[in-house]
């Protein structure tokens, strides 16, 4: 019989001697081969192969007995231990088990959060199919032409859909007249593609028709009430009778897209036999590929699509897929994705501060436990056992704090929803993802805040420590002290990003835009209130409080994403690529909005030529065209060639994120949709109260909506506003966790130089020279926490800020506020304990007894 | 000595390992408790008693040379101290106590 084949089962006999513990083990495995070896020879190896497992199960019983009971009752003893010490130091404790259950209740917000943000997009079922066509530049806006010209050509693309916002629109059933948000245009392969429940209607046929119109369940909730919708007619924008087609679920709001009502691309097509062009990018386009097609291969085949079309476009075009359009927009760095890696940071950096609370208290009270390890050494305990008892106290420790933590959490939902604009609810805490979350959490706190102590208590040599020797402990000390450092390194560096996130915003918002945007009053016109706006401009007018009224095709914000952009001739052109914005503006738009002419002249009503024929453009734009004398060039935008009659300073008609580009105003009172006053500060109320009356005496039954400029372009700011403020609140949380964990070093200092104090003050030491002696010690922590971390601070913060065109400096004086603020929170933390430690009668600390 | 009194596993190894005398080791005093005590014990009950006994003070062991058939494992010989003796003589004793006068056919008297 060869050797490999009589060898013994490896199974059995491990189970065997795994399992047993007997003073000779050596001769018990010993046994087990001889006899398995006897009979196998005797018996067959079958017969040999049955035994050893008759064995090792019959053995089992016994085994399991001595296993789990002397564990059991070793448990019950380290758990009593645990209780004892915790209620033992109640200060202590309470200060370890609030740090962590603030640590892990931030933690388990935070996840909520990130897992929200990572969510977007992924309910869709095609989700992994689905893309959307983007330049390399991150752009998204893309010629109406692509979406059909996709679908045709490459057979890998199985539906594709244009997406083209369309605004707030004026809705109208028999009694009921709404201005609504969120209408978008799509193609009928749209409700395929994405995953859009239709509670009415049919999926296949709801948008095949050009005045078909789909709803969402709050807004057909809004017209029709209880009623059926599908079937009944609406009248769109005062001038289009659309046929409600069917009514879809409400529009998730984790998605990048969003809207309330949908409308078919066939109704742009039929009014406007121009629609479908290579020439102007205008329209988002999204694809779905089929299953499993290699996106990368697709690419490399459309790359040069938009190119072939147009040959002045040079961006290459590719596929990104929607499940990255929220956290990566612009297809680089940047979007969402840069706050969940700061988020996440930021949970990390509470959880370790909590942590090293642990950590720093309960090595500095080792010297309480060295006793207990000693006689458990003496006794027989060996080093892992000691491992895993302090183990085993970090996880009752941390088990206790996640039961506050989750209470935290549920007491806090609603004040996180608020800070963050989202709608978080208790039930997602029993999400399978969250519940292996929170316990993944459990286990890395247990680990980070176990392992040092553990290793550290059980190193302790049993005849030092019984004998009473004095530890000197310095190695332990000393990496208190570093662990210290790297808390307030964390808390500076939190507080001095949330400064800066502070300072940023509110430059943002107080930075000069080029004109004054204070009120600034504006609403939507609809094609059919034009007629009468003359009219109602003029009885506006006479009233003093109001100093302009001006008509445009959008008021002065955010003009990317819907103005597009055109390519640009102009005369004396060389070989400048420029992209040029257009607008449609009034005569009196310089005036109300309060702009200031750089060169030439604004359009005037006196020079009957400025409607047809005149641009005015912004300094920008003649920089870009690197214009000597740009009054009276002819300049080709679109395929409208006007003179250039003035020049106007360059003002933000975008968000600060931007840099002002190229921009061209012409006068076309066709495109005019937007109406923009300017009122007078005083009597503001009564002011828009005269506005509505003079529109409800034409209109009576339309409503009259309007909104305040500076509002909608603070909203420009609302994420990095709701940043700030998140934060904030965790900034703060990790200051007072670092204070409590300095606190708690500190009264644990202040008790063991009890002693020390009393002989000083004998020896004829003051109160104050006292105090400083001890607080020193704190103080040169803080100030070095703060020297660490401040290069690496100004490299964070200098990367966020280029991110925004215009920003602020990163000014010197931030850091020294920063580290004064720290070291007073902390002096301020330590000194009770050490002012009571230094005012106490020496008489009592030195008695002895 | 009251509380040298042997269970009946302990009392059967123990014999088991007196009768053997120099050739007491695992499967040997396995085949002769099977042999006297007319039913098998799994290793781990006797390796179990073999370590109740040791620590009691009734068998020291001392080792043999390892043998390829078991592996390259050493085996261990145990043998009976004098406390050991003692013990066993107490059994005998009480054993002979309890049985005194009685032999098989009293059994068979009380049922007939």
């Amino acid at each position: 019989m060869d050797e490999k084949r009589s060898r013994i089962p490896r199974i059995p006999y491990w189970l065997l001697r795994h399992y047993s513990s007997f003073d000779n083990p050596e001769a018990y495995s010993g046994d087990i081969e001889e006899e398995f070896t006897e009979v196998q020879k005797c018996q067959g190896r079958a017969k040999a192969k049955r035994w050893i497992w008759f064995h090792a199960i019959a053995a089992l019983p016994l085994a399991g007995q001595q296993f789990i009971t002397w564990r059991a009752i070793m448990f019950k003893n380290y758990f009593k231990i645990a209780i004892r010490n915790f209620f033992r130091h109640k200060g202590y404790s309470f200060i370890n088990i609030a740090g962590l259950a603030i640590g892990i209740a931030c933690c388990i917000l935070i996840m909520l959060w990130v897992q929200d943000e990572l969510s977007y997009d992924r309910f869709h079922e095609n989700a992994d199919d689905l893309y959307v066509a983007t330049f390399s530049n991150g752009s998204k806006v893309t010629p109406t032409a692509l979406s059909p010209y996709l679908k045709a050509e490459y057979p890998e693309v199985i539906r594709a859909s244009r997406y083209s916002g369309y605004g707030r629109n004026l809705l109208e059933v028999k009694d009921t007249v709404i201005y609504q948000e969120g209408g978008v245009m799509v193609d009928p392969d749209f409700l395929k593609m994405f995953t859009i429940p239709l509670l009415k209607g049919d999926a296949e046929t709801a948008l095949d028709d050009p005045n078909a119109i789909l709803l969402s369940e709050k807004v057909a909730q809004k017209l029709f009430g209880t009623s059926d919708p599908t079937g009944q007619t609406l009248i769109f924008n005062t001038s289009l009778d659309m046929k409600v087609t069917g009514v879809f679920e409400d529009y998730p709001t984790n998605s990048h897209m969003s809207f309330q009502y949908l409308l078919p691309t066939a109704m742009a097509l039929a009014y406007n036999e121009n629609f479908n062009t290579w020439d102007v990018n205008n329209i988002r386009t999204y694809v779905q590929l089929h299953k499993n097609t290699p996106v990368q291969s697709v690419d490399a085949k459309i790359k040069d699509v938009v190119e072939r079309h147009r040959p002045q476009d040079k961006r290459a075009m590719c596929l990104q897929p929607i499940t990255r359009v929220h956290l990566n927009p612009f297809y680089s760095a940047g979007g969402a994705i840069l706050y969940v890696y700061l988020f996440s940071a930021l949970a990390l950096f509470i959880l370790l501060i909590a942590c090293i609370n642990f950590i720093n208290l309960t090595t500095a009270r080792s010297s309480n436990r060295a006793k207990e390890v000693g006689i458990r050494k003496t006794v027989g305990a060996c080093r892992a056992h000691l491992v895993r008892q302090f183990y085993g106290e970090s996880l009752i420790m941390t088990l206790l704090a996640s039961g506050l933590a989750i209470g935290l959490v549920l007491l806090f939902l609603p004040m996180f929803n608020n800070l963050t604009g989202k709608t978080f609810t208790w039930n997602l805490l029993v999400q399978q993802m969250i519940i292996l979350g929170i316990l993944g959490i459990i286990v890395l706190t247990m680990i980070m805040a176990g392992s040092y102590p553990s290793l550290h208590l059980s190193r302790f040599q049993p005849v030092k420590v019984l004998k009473g020797q004095q530890m000197t402990n310095i190695k332990g000390a000393l990496f208190r002290k570093v662990l210290v450092v790297l808390q307030f390194s964390l808390s500076v560096l939190l507080i001095l990003g949330t400064l800066m996130i502070f300072r940023q915003v509110h430059y943002l918002r107080a930075h000069d835009v080029g004109y004054d945007r204070n009120n600034i009053v504006y609403f939507d016109i609809g094609k059919r209130f034009r007629q009468n706006i003359e009219t109602i401009k003029s009885e506006w007018l006479s009233h003093s409080n109001i100093q302009g009224v001006t008509l445009t095709d959008i008021a002065p914000y955010r003009w990317m994403s819907n103005a597009g952009f055109g390519d640009v001739d102009w005369e004396g052109k060389t070989n400048q690529q420029v992209k040029m914005v257009m607008v449609s503006v009034d005569y009196d738009y310089l005036d109300t909005i309060g702009l200031k002419m750089a060169q030439g002249r604004f359009f005037s009503r006196e020079y009957s030529t400025d409607a047809s024929d005149a641009y005015v453009v912004n300094q920008a734009a003649v920089r870009a065209m690197e214009m000597d004398d740009p009054i009276g060039k002819k300049l080709k935008v679109w395929d409208l060639s006007k003179r250039i009659i003035g020049v106007v300073e360059d003002y933000h008609f975008e968000s600060l994120h931007n840099e002002i580009i190229p921009m061209a105003m012409r006068i076309d009172p066709d495109w005019h949709i937007q109406a923009c006053v300017r009122i007078s500060p005083h009597r503001i109320p009564d002011t828009l109260a005269f506005l509505e009356n003079k529109w409800k005496e034409i209109y009576p039954e339309y409503p009259f909506e309007y909104r305040f400029l500076d509002e909608t372009i603070q909203s420009q700011y609302r994420s990095e506003q709701a940043v700030g403020k998140i934060v904030t609140v965790f900034t703060f949380l990790a200051l007072f966790i670092s204070c409590l964990g300095i606190f708690g070093l500190s009264s644990f200092t202040a008790e063991q130089h009890t002693k020390e104090i009393g002989i000083r003050k004998i020896l004829g030491a003051t109160v104050s020279s006292i105090i400083k002696h001890i607080s020193k010690e704190f103080v040169m922590l803080v100030v070095i926490a703060n020297i660490i971390i401040w290069p690496f601070a100004y490299f964070i913060m200098n990367r966020w800020l280029q991110t925004f065109a215009y920003r602020i400096e990163i000014g010197w004086w931030t850091f020294i506020m920063t580290g004064i603020t720290v070291l007073l929170v902390s002096l301020l933390t330590v000194s009770w304990q050490i002012i009571r430690a230094a005012t106490a009668n020496p008489v009592d600390s030195l008695r002895y007894e | 000595m009251e509380m040298k009194e042997l269970t009946k596993l302990e009392e059967l190894v123990m014999m088991a390992i007196w009768r053997l005398q120099d050739e007491a080791c695992g499967v040997q005093i396995k085949n002769k408790v099977k042999e006297i005590g007319g039913r098998q014990y799994f290793y781990n009950t006797l390796y179990t008693t073999f370590d109740q006994l040791t620590r009691k003070g009734y068998l020291t062991k001392h080792f043999g040379e390892p043998t390829a058939v078991r592996g390259g494992k050493r085996k261990v010989y145990f043998q009976i101290t004098k406390e050991g003796r003692g013990a066993l003589e107490n059994a005998f004793r009480q054993h002979s106590r309890i049985w005194a006068g009685i032999n098989e056919k009293s059994f068979r008297r009380e049922y007939s």
